[in-house]
């Protein structure tokens, strides 16, 4: 056609946004778009990143504020070495796991449900957010009357049922307390996957199933060959943000068992929120708080590794 | 909206600035009326705060140069936002601080002594020594008392009477021999309730049954006795887990419940026996809150064995801030609100008594025939009451800044204990060398 | 959504499959309810029968007292949890807000940072991104207090606007990432077809890539809505006045020592979650409406 707004190549070094085409090379033109967000968070939290960080390499006790040595990774080791640390850990692993696992199962398969069109799904489209608006400390305190052991809910349906005899304590055996944490979190974090998913779910094009239609196969081959790649990036992303919350379970735990029966709920996040708070401990607190940073951000990179490589449509 | 918050602060702050500037600062200044008024801020934690209110604005009543700003804080996350406030510099002049962080504080350089303030001593000679003990930390004092109580063991006495048990129980073996003849009668299954979920006074039962028992935990120089020095605490936690397991009469599910919790559980109609703090007394014979109002009497703390002592007691105290402007105006507003008003009354500590049976400091407060007309509608026998608070003690590591610490692993240790997932001396044990590593650590 | 010859095909298929499909929603509303449910009874139940054995599950004196309290509350339920209840609807506004500014900022700023790193090539493409996750990967605990500082020196306390910033620098890295994902799953091609038409690119931006990434932006937009809607421990330490102080900080501020009035709690509760259930039933759709037409098969 041959108008002037058809050339093909551009002087690298013009970015300016009223250009009729965008640059696909431009580091300027990139460095413009990321300017706002890297300056949001830069200034807010680029020197509590920072201070934390030195902090944790330093001997820093509130409760002798002149004291302020450099150790390096004396803190990081004496973690390391710690009983509670690696009871902590074991704990974490476990909560984070069962979290993560039922929320990507109950997520897919109810993203998969209302991806569906039948009588009724609107509604259900809507409802299923509702978990999600609760925010986790209003979460703690409804599954604590829940679960309560003298006048829960729980306890009322299931002797209502007819399926236990008496009410028991639900958080005061270790094995109960955290299976109970487990799932009073799953179910506040099931939403956030199945939107995320069923957003991704949408996104799939009709013609991919017409196609593999005329191909013949059911739809669990469907599924298998066109749904779970499609949804290779989107689960990587809920796996991501499901661990670094699961890891990260304050709100609820606080409410619910504060750490215990016992060290039964203490997860490496209520053991910083402990050392930093209430031992005042600030050196010993950011290494735990960057000792979970580093687990996460392996955990992170695995994922990536496993996932990022499936499912990429324009590189 | 943003900047006029910001621009609040710092314009009060200048206030106070400005009028310690102009020479307002000490007493007998002439022409004192004249000047600007002060402006205190104060700050604790979100406990019923209107009665907070209402005293402030009384105290400005009296001190008409005197402005004091209260801000409720969070009631669950004080400790963190004070920690917060400090760090900043934003700490108010004076504020609530618990024993339990007094020491921890103290180190940290945030708050300042009172020794030598005007009519300090004569204040401190009508108080509890339990109370006195909390407020000082290594020979000094830091602050009046906002509140003090004991920890007290309360029963059922219609259940009691309806097991025809006659005699109450005084020590922790007659204790178990009641509760059986309860269990028996078919009134309760576990008829000691007990919470033991970690929480600020999980572990002021195990203290009072200690002390009740005449045993100790630290010595004087806070190395712990225990387990092998001193056995009682041994023996008790094993009276605790054999309550649990052996003769079932203390309630595993108060491994779930904290204190709050459980005095609603016993407030609704559960359990027979139980320990809480001692503003519960009040309110478990008041029919607004309780169920089983008029039937809760108090008993003697049990311990091994009856040797006329009694259980543990803590304090809550006005701290003033270490860098604070306007020293000599928060002095008088916690002379004020932990001790005495302008007609030499103990107004505020009668106020918190009489609205919420929080507990009083001052012994001659016993006297006050209000005070002794509230206590008998609460149902308490007069002699036990006064036995227990004049024997009660303090923590014996309570200003330790470590204590906090301390006190947390303990009580999963004990919870350890009753879980069975270890054996009392090896809790004890644990506990034990906490101790000495904190105290090693400094 | 799944194309015209998914649903003639439904329409053969047995009413077992629409049955089938019902259940399992019922099954999910049910999972979804049912927690709910004994809270917003809770709510409407007087303190004395609230929590009773055995539980009432058809309450069988039902009252409005405790939503009125937080318009007039009257005598003791005015003070429970330091006034919570007479601040319980201004919080609400604040939530609002605050939670409103952080999404309709991230959508914007989000967006634009997700485009760059979908569709434009540059060096340190890769890091970039890894920066942002990794600012997320430090715990709140450990940040707090500097945070607290930082806030402090800018003038910020108890203010909205640091609620605002902050929430923003919480949820930015994932709505950069999940904008960055959408992009890329967009054919490059829509955008060469409208340059070709003749668009500037911030035109082809608004009437060609939003509609179509709407679903990834509507995601991302809610997905910081909530997250902002629902912090706690921020929250506490960086209000103190009804100035901004948020719904989560007055809700759990109902649990005081001695007060424990459950049902004003499950009250606010219930209040908590209407709004982003509200701002849910609005978009739902937008997220159905799925793809345009012209833009797959062209």
């Amino acid at each position: 056609m041959g108008s002037a707004k058809e050339q093909i190549s551009i002087p690298l070094r013009r970015t300016r946004l009223s250009r009729a085409r965008v640059n696909y090379e431009s580091s300027r033109f990139a460095f413009i778009l990321n300017a706002p967000a890297l300056i949001v968070i830069i200034v807010l939290v680029g020197y509590p990143i920072a201070y934390s960080a030195w902090v944790s390499l330093h001997k820093y006790s509130l409760k002798r504020p002149r004291v302020f040595d450099f150790v390096g990774l004396t803190n990081y080791l004496t973690i390391l070495q710690s009983d509670e640390f690696w009871s902590a850990l074991w704990i974490t692993v476990v909560f984070t796991t069962l979290v993560v696992t039922l929320v990507s199962a109950i997520g897919l398969l109810t993203a998969l449900l209302l991806n569906e069109e039948f009588p009724g799904s609107g509604v259900v489209r809507t409802l299923i957010l509702l978990p999600w608006a609760i925010p986790p400390v209003v979460n703690g305190l409804m599954w604590q009357w829940i679960y309560d052991s003298k006048v829960g809910a729980l306890n009322g349906l299931l002797v209502g049922l007819g399926l236990i005899n008496e009410y028991r304590g639900w958080l005061s055996s270790p094995t109960s307390a955290l299976l109970a944490l487990v799932w009073a979190d799953v179910w506040n974090m099931v939403p956030l996957a199945v939107i995320l998913l069923l957003a991704a779910l949408q996104r799939i094009p009709a013609e991919l199933y017409d196609a593999a239609r005329v191909d013949g196969g059911g739809a669990l081959e469907h599924f298998r060959h066109i749904t779970l790649p499609w949804l290779a990036q989107p689960l990587l992303i809920v796996l991501i943000l499901q661990t670094m919350s699961a890891v990260r379970a304050f709100d609820i735990i606080y409410v619910l068992t504060a750490g215990g029966p016992g060290t039964a709920t203490t997860t490496l996040s209520w053991k910083t929120y402990l050392t930093t708070f209430d031992s005042l401990d600030f050196g010993m607190g950011n290494a735990y708080a960057y000792t979970i940073s580093l687990i996460t951000f392996a955990l992170a990179l695995v994922y990536f590794r496993v996932l990022y490589r499936k499912g990429e449509f324009e590189a | 909206m943003t900047w006029n918050n910001g621009s609040i602060s710092r314009r009060s702050f200048l206030y106070g600035a400005a009028s310690a500037g102009i020479g307002f600062a000490g007493p007998g200044l002439v022409g004192r009326a004249e000047a600007q008024q002060s402006t205190v801020s104060f700050a604790g934690w979100a406990f019923e705060p209107q009665v907070v209110e209402a005293n402030v604005k009384r105290f400005m009543e009296q001190n008409k140069d005197l402005n004091v700003k209260y801000t409720p804080l969070d009631l669950q996350l004080y400790n963190e936002k004070m920690v917060a406030l400090f760090n900043a510099g934003t700490e108010p002049d004076c504020f609530y601080v618990r024993d339990t962080n007094l020491g921890a504080w103290v180190e940290a350089g945030w708050v300042q002594p009172i020794d030598g303030l005007a009519k300090l001593d004569e204040l401190n000679k009508d108080i509890f020594p339990f109370n006195l003990d909390a407020m000082s930390y290594q020979g000094k004092q830091y602050g009046t008392p906002y509140y003090g109580d004991i920890y007290i063991y309360m029963y059922d006495k219609k259940a009691l009477e309806k097991a025809n048990v006659s005699k109450v129980p005084v020590t922790l073996d007659e204790l178990r021999v009641a509760a059986l003849e309860v269990k028996k009668a078919g009134i309760a299954k576990h008829p000691i309730l007990k919470g033991f979920k970690t929480n600020v006074d999980g572990l002021s039962e195990f203290w009072s049954m200690v002390f009740a028992s005449g045993g100790s935990l630290f010595n004087q120089a806070n190395d712990p006795v225990f387990p092998n020095e001193d056995k009682t605490a041994l023996a008790v936690l094993e009276w605790l887990v054999d309550a649990m397991h052996t003769w079932e009469i203390l309630d595993p599910t108060g491994l779930e419940l904290d204190e709050t919790q459980a005095r609603d559980v016993f407030l609704s109609g559960q359990g027979v026996f139980t320990s809480n703090v001692g503003n519960v007394m009040p309110r478990a014979n008041n029919p607004q809150h309780s169920k089983r109002a008029g039937d809760i009497r108090m008993m003697k703390f049990p311990g091994l064995k009856d040797v006329g002592r009694g259980p543990m007691g803590w304090s809550r105290l006005y701290c003033i801030g270490s860098r604070t402007k306007v020293k000599d105006a928060a002095w008088r507003l916690i002379y004020y609100m932990g001790g005495k008003d302008a007609e030499d009354k103990y107004y505020t500590a009668k106020d918190w008594y009489l609205k919420y049976g929080v507990g009083y400091a001052f012994k001659s407060m016993d006297k006050d025939p209000d005070i002794i007309a509230a206590q008998q509608q609460a149902g308490y026998d007069p002699d036990i009451r006064a036995q227990q608070y004049s024997t009660a003690k303090a923590r014996e590591n309570i200003n330790a800044p470590w204590y906090n610490d301390w006190d947390r692993f303990t009580q999963a240790q004990i919870q350890n204990a009753l879980l069975r997932r270890a054996k009392p001396l090896e809790a004890l044990q644990a506990s034990a060398k906490k101790a000495q590593d904190l105290k090693k650590a400094g | 959504m799944r194309g015209q010859l998914a649903n003639r095909e439904r329409s053969f298929t047995s009413t077992r499959r629409t049955l089938l499909l019902m259940c399992s929603g019922a099954l999910v509303v049910l999972y979804v309810l049912a927690p709910f449910c004994w809270l917003v009874l809770t709510s409407f139940m007087h303190e004395r029968d609230a929590f009773t054995v055995p539980p009432q599950w058809i309450p069988t004196d039902i009252t409005l007292e405790n939503y009125i309290a937080f318009l007039n509350s009257t005598g003791t339920r005015a003070v429970v949890g330091s006034r919570a209840a007479e601040q319980t609807l201004p919080s609400m506004v604040n939530s609002l807000v605050v939670a409103g500014a952080t999404a309709m900022i991230n959508v914007v700023i989000g967006a634009l940072a997700g485009y760059s790193l979908a569709r434009i090539r540059f060096p340190g493409r890769s890091s970039l991104l890894l920066l942002y996750i990794g600012s997320r990967m430090v715990p709140g605990i450990a940040l707090i207090v500097p945070l607290y500082l930082t806030v402090k020196t800018y003038g910020l306390l108890d203010s909205r606007s640091a609620l605002v910033s902050t929430y923003l620098t919480f949820t930015l890295p994932f709505s950069i990432w999940l904008m960055k994902n959408y992009f890329q799953s967009i054919p490059r091609d829509i955008e060469e077809a409208a340059f070709v038409d003749g668009c500037t690119w911030p035109q082809m931006l608004a009437r060609i890539l939003v509609p179509v990434a709407a679903p990834g932006l509507i995601a991302a937009g809610m997905f910081a809505f909530m997250t902002a809607w629902s912090d706690y421990l921020f929250a506490v330490i960086l209000t103190s006045t009804i100035a901004s102080k948020t719904l989560p900080v007055v809700v759990a501020g109902f649990a005081t020592d001695v007060t424990t009035e459950r049902t004003l709690m499950a009250a606010g509760g219930v209040l908590a979650v209407i709004p982003p259930l509200v701002l849910a039933f609005m978009f739902q759709k937008l997220i159905v409406r799925g793809l345009s037409s012209g833009a797959v098969t062209g």
